[in-house]
């Protein structure tokens, strides 16, 4: 009997995984294809994945009075010169990884010693601080979104990198996380360090943080992914100046004007800002799981 | 002249009291150990004499100077953990030089990169390196100084361990459970090999363990604890012969001492299991324990002497050299242990009704609280 029924339930389990991968796959398979194809490929939905590439006319050249032959192009090198083009999404990326890395940095600068603190050292009141640590894990974004900015405009610092990097830079899942990571690290080794002569700043940066690198990639992934692909707080606190645009904003330029939206380029768009994130996540795939699962050292 | 003095040491951890006054003078040089079972508090002392955990009261000197508010770097102690505490991410040799770099270089002079404009760097560097692998040689352990902590095993972390400690030339080693991670037959040898490096070192150490052989075959003097005080402090000679508590005696040897019912009679007599044993106290009176260690038990039927017990034996553990039968006497349930030759024990089989005589110079008396009561012959 067992033998019958364990791949039967082995087939269910596959059939449901590959059925989730699906749905999470089929956006991104969306994505590439369009930014492949030319613009009556996407409408008539026709062109498989890569679509014909035959060469297609862009409607903006022949406008502004050129000639309909010299306006021939291949639909993928369209898409892609366009979305560099018509947007500086150079600019864009280079603004992206300013102020991902600014937070990430911060963050590591300010969860590493609370973590610490909050795992390693005896004072009183610390269990009550790591519960308002909790609380806050509940509190949504969104929330307290118009207070920061209103504060953040009463200063003076609305269309700033400042603003885009200051309200993210205290995380208190990464307090979370590098504590929960903190506690099984033995007290045994920070004693040693301290019979060594270090000072406690010292054991943050020369000994925890070491021992604490799969964690800490681990956190890095989820910082550097929600903020690279941030559209809100951007889109709030960048009103003015598009030297300041983040990736995502970069994908309002294709968003319907009198033309119609121009789905080719906005996916190319799209794919450009997701690469370098998925390009990181392969590289440090291993080494990300391992912190996810905490097992850390022993 | 680095002694170390303790006096009155008082540590509770909330309302639970885990040391309750603990005194004690550590001679300069000495191999001190602190024995006692698990949870008695030996290693929150250490780690007070260290400087890594808070005294309630008391005060720990050293070298005459008290150290309550000098943090545990200042103190010049190395400490070797039982988890060995290694830094994971360094190799051997940085491990190593990590307490003397942090020692002997300033702030900027370890600095990345910039630390290398100061010339002061590069001769302490040297002499870092050169303690370093001179310490590594001596421990057998400059084949592995590239090699990171997990790419060892437990005896060579150990090793490494002890080199982290010894570069710094502490004035006192503190050891807590060393080798309580090695298995059996390495345990056996780094006690020989730790004792060897006391003596050449001529440094204080102060080793805890909950193991009363290694206190017994190592130390100069030991502290046996229990229940967060010092019992008795001796030679392992005085603690083993002349225990002065009966949770000491029961503590140290092995097997066991056996503890036999007793008591003392109007005249002063002792007996044991009904049977005279020709000792006798003249201050005590009423029901008392009686200590016989198996060695001091003898096998009989011996001579003619009718002051005897009958001993039924139920088990044989043959250790090669010697035997220990195991067993009651009077039929009572108490497992009694005694020591027989192998020829002895040959004659003996299991079940075999015999009779065993606790020699008389050898027998302590202990009261119900514990205390030991002094016999005379007689
Ligand atoms: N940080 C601590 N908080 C609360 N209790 C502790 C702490 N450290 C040790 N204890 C308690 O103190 C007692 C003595 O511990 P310890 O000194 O580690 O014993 P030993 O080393 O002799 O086994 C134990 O009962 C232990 O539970
Ligand atoms: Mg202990």
């Amino acid at each position: 009997m067992m033998g019958q029924t364990a791949p039967m339930r082995e087939a269910a389990k596959h059939a449901i995984l590959i059925l989730g991968a699906l749905i999470v796959i089929i956006p991104f398979y969306v994505m590439v294809s369009y930014s492949l194809k030319s613009p009556r490929e996407i409408e008539s939905n026709t062109g498989g994945f890569f679509g014909a590439q035959a060469p297609m006319v862009d409607e903006y050249c022949v406008k502004v009075g050129n000639p309909k032959e010299d306006c021939l192009e291949t639909p993928v090198i369209f898409n892609y010169s366009q979305a560099i083009k018509k947007a500086p999404l150079f600019r864009y990326l280079l603004n992206g990884v300013i102020v991902t890395a600014s937070i990430f940095l911060l963050q590591v600068l300010i969860a590493l010693p609370c973590a610490y603190a909050l795992s390693k050292l005896r004072f009183w009141g610390r269990e009550f601080v790591f519960s308002l640590v909790m609380f806050c894990l509940l509190i949504p974004v969104h929330a307290i979104a118009l207070p920061i900015y209103i504060m953040l405009a009463k200063i003076g610092l609305t269309n700033t990198y400042a603003s885009l990097v200051i309200p993210w830079t205290i995380s208190v899942f990464g307090i979370f996380l590098m504590r929960q990571f903190f506690m099984t690290v033995p007290d045994d080794l920070i004693d040693a360090a301290r019979m060594d002569g270090m000072s406690e700043f010292s054991i943050v940066w020369k000994v925890m943080l070491p021992t604490a690198i799969p964690a800490l990639l681990a956190f890095a992934i989820f910082s550097v992914v929600a903020h690279w692909n941030d559209y809100f707080w951007p889109r709030i606190v960048i009103t003015g100046d598009r030297d300041l645009y983040t990736p995502p904003l970069g994908l309002r330029e294709f968003q319907g004007d009198a033309d119609g939206s121009m789905w080719g380029p906005m996916m190319a768009t799209a794919t450009i800002i997701v690469t370098p994130l998925l390009v990181v996540f392969m590289l440090a795939q291993r080494r990300f799981i391992e912190g996810i699962t905490l097992t850390g050292m022993k | 002249m680095a002694d170390i003095k303790l006096s009155d040491i008082q540590k509770s951890y909330g309302d639970i009291p885990v040391l309750k006054g603990v005194d004690l003078q550590i001679a300069d040089g000495e191999f001190l150990t602190l024995v006692g079972p698990s949870g008695c508090g030996k290693s929150t002392l250490l780690r007070i004499i260290a400087g890594l955990e808070a005294l309630d009261q008391g005060e720990v000197l050293i070298g005459g100077r008290s150290m309550n508010d000098v943090r545990a770097s200042q103190r010049d102690l190395a400490m070797v953990f039982q988890s060995y505490a290694l830094y994971p991410h360094l190799s051997v040799q940085q491990n190593m030089e990590t307490p003397l770099r942090l020692r002997d270089m300033s702030f900027w002079e370890r600095f990345p990169v910039l630390g290398h404009l100061f010339p002061s760097r590069r001769l302490k560097t040297v002499s870092i390196q050169e303690i370093v692998n001179e310490t590594a040689t001596t421990l057998k352990i400059d084949h592995l100084l590239e090699r990171k902590p997990g790419q060892l095993s437990g005896g060579q972390r150990q090793r490494v361990a002890l080199g982290r400690a010894m570069v710094r030339k502490p004035v006192a080693f503190l050891m807590d459970e060393p080798l309580s991670n090695l298995d059996a037959a390495l345990r056996v040898h780094m006690r020989a090999e730790l004792a060897e490096l006391h003596r050449s070192l001529k440094t204080t150490f102060i080793y805890v363990t909950h193991d009363q052989a290694e206190a017994l075959t190592m130390s100069d003097r030991m502290a046996v604890m229990m229940e967060g005080n010092v019992l008795q402090f001796g030679t392992p000679d005085d603690i083993y012969k002349d225990p002065r508590d009966k949770r000491v005696a029961a503590f140290v040897g092995s097997p066991k001492m056996n503890f036999l019912p007793g008591e003392i009679d109007v005249q002063g007599r002792v007996s044991a299991y009904g049977i005279p044993i020709h000792k006798s106290n003249h201050t005590e009176k009423g029901p008392i324990e009686i200590g016989v260690r198996p060695e001091h038990l003898e096998v009989g039927p011996v001579g003619r002497n009718a002051n005897q017990w009958p001993f039924t034996v139920t088990h044989k553990e043959n250790l090669g050299s010697d035997f220990f039968l195991h067993g009651h006497i009077n039929g009572s349930d108490q497992r009694i242990v005694a020591r027989a030759t192998p020829e002895k024990a040959q004659q003996i089989s299991i079940g075999a009704e015999i009779k065993v005589q606790a020699n008389p110079a050898m027998t302590m008396a202990f009261a119900a609280d514990n205390r030991r009561i002094e016999l005379v012959e007689g």
